[in-house]
């Protein structure tokens, strides 16, 4: 039986960086299919995701377990790959590969299982809207009422459209598919850098389990949002342009138009991850300054200049939208209105529970103490072989400082902290991985494939421990919010427990029978809805309209001034508490509704003269204001 | 044949087979079978055995991996190349994917005419020192296909609860009722279309009352099934208020929805 016998490497008692060969014959071994202990580490995964979907199955019907389950059920879908990875004395390379192509595919499944067949979240809609106008013309670029920065960044409605012309299936199901690839090919191609890199398989799939405790891995990064087809292909240029610095001549040149194919994919595909693919590029370029002359290569700096160039031509030439859209975001980061201790507490949206808190800080406790030995081993490891990528990702690693710096100091920190690990935790997974393993397995691996003789049980039992605290810690102060982590009967301002049949058919019914691109005022996630899926104007600074009791002058200065045409009320906004906060973006009593909206401040609109009711379903009403007059 | 130039040559005819199939056929699980690999991973196979046709440079998982993330960026730049060009269409969807496919094919072909040095074996094909195939042990074999399968049904199973439980969690049960000046936009219009949808769940029976300017309420009752449609044209005086309500025949006094088109003030 062939055996993948892994050198110590990073982390090690030596902390040496030393990428080893490892040979093909070695994904062929293990008893079975070769799959070593592969298929029970899927059903083992399969049994924790299915623990999962009936904790949703619970919380849909609103059983008081479904909390607790859903918790058991995630802890088990970590612990498993995380003790395997500790405990084993030896790792085929074809199981630490199979741990990270389960893991992606298991909490991809947990998306599938919230929400089955339709999209919850509501920027989702937005790219619907881009991908409809795309089928319906024929062609790309087109105005999106909602999100237009969207349509000038359509890798991911490309890819979706194409498979909807071809299949003919729908927009959701093609959409699911594309964003699934997506998630499998992160997992994938993280574990090829980090094996590229420290030439472990442990460390790799460690690192990619590690990579999985994100915040946003789960659900955000694996929505039908722009982001989610721009990050394997980040990682994919990263990957091409570790393999050109190990390589030489036509090889390495090969490599190097890789990484420049990958990286252009990803300027058309997603602004803010083709600026973190450029900001890593140009750390590896820096990085090759402390290297050795002997370790460095022209290619880095020639890859780094024709990625950047390729951004910056496209943002500036085609996606001429980016900077308006950029700057709200900037702007936000330097918001001082956010400075402790007020924005502590802040989640992803919304200020979250205090448990949700403390294990949210205790994860990003654990990231910022593990970070720094990993970087430091990098480090010392710089004139013994190691190449600008390795030491360029374990400086890279070091930005999980800045994301705690944004987290705590920034007005909207909850919410850019968060977006910034998905990127921060591609260096800190690696170096994390190579710690945790270094400590544990240290260089104890043993040629006897499975073996029941556990080394190191207590610190193995340790790192598992702690890779459970990052997960349990990432899915609570991540997406969707405490208040929307288990699927269950519409909420109001609640994200993902905000869309329902009521919405999404009045919306779909503004898209047919009303004039696109119409101004139109409501709640925010109503508003968000109606632009995206109705391709009408969503119109923020609107709540003065729906916070007075009365119709008054204000108001209809307003009306005029924002040229609202349509007023479209949700009943259940006079029923229950906006559970982010707000009803309203922006909202002058964020954070301090005591009592939900009193019926009159939406049942004025029935009584102003001119103004006529022209949709009703009950609990959605649309009101036509043009016959209001000025 | 070599064998790269075997594989090179499959990936081709496949891609080719699944582009006709799928041009000729108005099945949709046929187009869905034949559709997905042609835009999820035939072009970016046949990219990646023409670019290393020798296996050097990416081990077989790598290739898996790679031929993926290939056809995802071909198919996103080919989408703005057809963009400038014929325009997104299905056609041009299928004649791009086979174009590329058989493209990257030629050079592919061309590349791995001669046996690769270092490769051992008489046709090409690399030499797997491992003991997989040889050594498979039957009771493992039947051992690791039972625990597969038992994954993916429990995977299923999931999917079923989960796919159930939001069906019927999340079904509402509502009427949509509208009233629109045709026009859309002109208040002054003389024309307008009342429309009513029914998302009960289930067949209902429904009673509209119309009222139009001062006259006399007219009721219309009408039968519509789950999701089913019905509009009708209501004429009215320039600017003449019109107003409905919709109610369930079972219960007529309960109105579900109430709408109007007002006099332009």
């Amino acid at each position: 039986m062939t055996v993948s016998v892994e050198p110590a490497t990073l982390g090690s008692e030596e902390g040496s960086v030393t990428p080893t060969p490892y040979p093909e014959a070695e994904e062929a071994s293990g008893p079975g299919l070769g799959l070593g202990r592969v298929p029970e580490l899927a059903l083992g995964m399969a049994c924790a995701s299915l623990v999962v979907a009936v904790a949703f199955a619970g919380a849909r019907s609103s059983r008081s377990w479904a909390t607790d389950l859903f918790w058991a059920g995630q802890v088990a879908l970590y612990a498993l790959p995380a003790a395997f990875l500790l405990l084993r004395r030896s790792i085929l390379r074809v199981e630490a590969l199979g741990i990270a192509l389960l893991m992606p595919v298991a909490t991809f499944l947990i998306l599938a299982y919230y929400s089955p067949d339709q999209f919850r979240f509501l920027d989702e809609f937005q790219h619907v809207q881009t991908a409809q106008t795309i089928l319906s013309t024929h062609h790309l670029f087109h105005v999106n009422t909602s999100l237009p920065v969207s349509a000038q960044f359509p890798g991911l409605e490309i890819i979706t459209t194409a498979i909807v012309s071809i299949t003919h299936l729908s927009i959701t199901t093609s959409g699911m598919i594309v964003t699934g690839t997506a998630h499998v090919l992160v997992g994938l191609c993280l574990f090829f850098l980090v094996l590229e890199m420290s030439g472990r398989p442990r460390v790799a799939a460690f690192a990619a389990v590690v990579y999985a405790t994100g915040p946003h891995y789960q659900f955000f990064d694996s929505y039908f949002i722009y982001q989610t087809i721009a990050i394997p292909f980040f990682l994919l240029a990263v990957l091409a342009t570790v393999k050109m610095v190990k390589a030489t001549g036509r090889v390495a040149n090969a490599w190097g138009v890789v990484a420049v194919a990958s990286g252009a994919v990803t300027a058309v595909s997603h602004h803010i991850t083709s600026y973190a693919l450029v900001a890593v590029l140009l750390v590896f370029v820096v990085a090759q300054l402390f290297l050795p002359r002997s370790a460095r290569t022209w290619r880095v700096p020639l890859v780094f200049a024709v990625i950047a160039a390729m951004v910056a031509g496209w943002d500036l030439g085609v996606a001429t939208a980016t900077l308006k859209y950029i700057k709200p975001i900037i702007d936000s980061l330097l918001d001082q209105h956010g400075v402790l201790p007020n924005s502590t507490r802040k989640g992803v949206s919304g200020n979250l529970p205090f448990v949700d808190s403390l294990w949210e800080y205790a994860s990003t406790l654990l990231l910022v103490v593990l970070t720094p030995f990993g970087a430091w081993q990098l480090w010392k490891a710089r004139r013994g072989g190691e190449n600008a990528v390795s030491l360029g990702l374990g400086l890279g690693a070091l930005s999980i400082f800045i994301v705690l710096v944004v987290r705590v100091a920034s007005g909207d920190g909850g919410e850019l902290a968060g977006r910034a690990m998905t990127f921060a935790l591609i260096p800190v997974s690696f170096v994390v991985a190579a710690v945790v393993v270094g400590r544990v397995r240290g260089r104890s691996d043993r040629p006897k494939h499975g073996s029941r003789r556990f080394g190191s049980r207590g610190l193995a039992l340790l790192g598992t421990i702690a890779l459970v605290v990052l997960a349990v810690g990432g899915i609570a102060g991540g997406l969707p919010s405490y208040y929307a982590r288990l699927p269950g009967p519409y909420r109001v301002s609640a994200y993902e427990r905000s869309v329902d049949e009521h919405n999404l058919d009045a919306a779909t019914w503004a898209a047919g029978k009303l004039p696109h691109g119409s101004g139109l005022a409501s709640d925010d996630f109503t508003a968000a809805l109606f632009s995206s899926l109705g391709y009408q104007a969503y119109l923020r600074n609107v709540a003065g309209l729906f916070l007075s009791l009365r119709y008054t002058a204000a108001d209809r200065t307003l009306v005029a001034d924002d040229r609202i045409m349509y007023v479209v009320t949700d009943a259940r906004v006079t029923q229950q508490l906006p559970a982010a906060g707000f009803y309203f973006s922006p909202d002058p009593h964020q954070g301090n509704y005591k009592k939900p909206l009193s019926s009159a401040t939406i049942g004025k609109f029935n009584e102003i003269p001119g103004v006529s009711r022209v949709f009703d379903d009950g609990t959605i009403v649309i009101y036509d204001l043009a016959g209001a007059g000025k | 044949m070599t064998f790269p130039r075997r594989v090179i040559a499959g990936i081709v005819l496949l891609s080719a087979a699944c582009a006709l199939v799928a041009a000729a056929t108005s099945v949709d699980a046929v187009d869905i079978v034949v559709g997905l690999p042609l835009a999820l991973f035939l072009p970016g196979a046949a990219l990646v055995w023409a670019v290393d046709p020798w296996r050097r440079q990416l081990t077989r998982l790598e290739r898996m991996m790679w031929s993926f993330a290939s056809t995802i960026g071909i198919v996103i730049v080919g989408g703005l190349a057809l963009n400038l060009t014929g325009g997104l269409t299905r056609l041009h969807w299928l004649i791009l994917a086979f174009a590329a496919t058989g493209l990257c094919g030629i050079v592919g072909w061309l590349r791995s005419g001669k046996t690769s040095e270092g490769v051992s074996s008489g046709d090409g094909e690399p030499t797997v020192t491992g003991t997989a195939a040889g050594r498979i042990g039957r009771s493992a074999y039947v051992r690791h296909v039972t625990l597969l399968l038992a994954a993916i049904a429990v995977v299923a199973g999931a999917l079923v609860v989960s796919q159930r439980t939001n069906t019927e969690a999340g079904r509402e049960h509502f009427v949509q009722a509208w009233i629109l000046p045709q026009p859309t936009g002109n208040n002054l219009s003389t024309r307008t279309q009342l429309g009513v949808r029914n998302e009960e769940g289930r067949s209902q029976v429904l009673v509209i009352v119309i009222r139009v300017g001062s006259a006399k309420a007219t009721t219309s009752t009408v039968g519509l099934a789950n999701g089913q449609q019905w509009t009708h044209e209501v004429l009215r005086a320039t600017g003449q208020p019109v107003s409905a309500t919709v109610a369930l025949a079972s219960d007529p006094t309960s109105v579900l929805d109430r709408v109007d088109l007002a006099k332009p003030s």
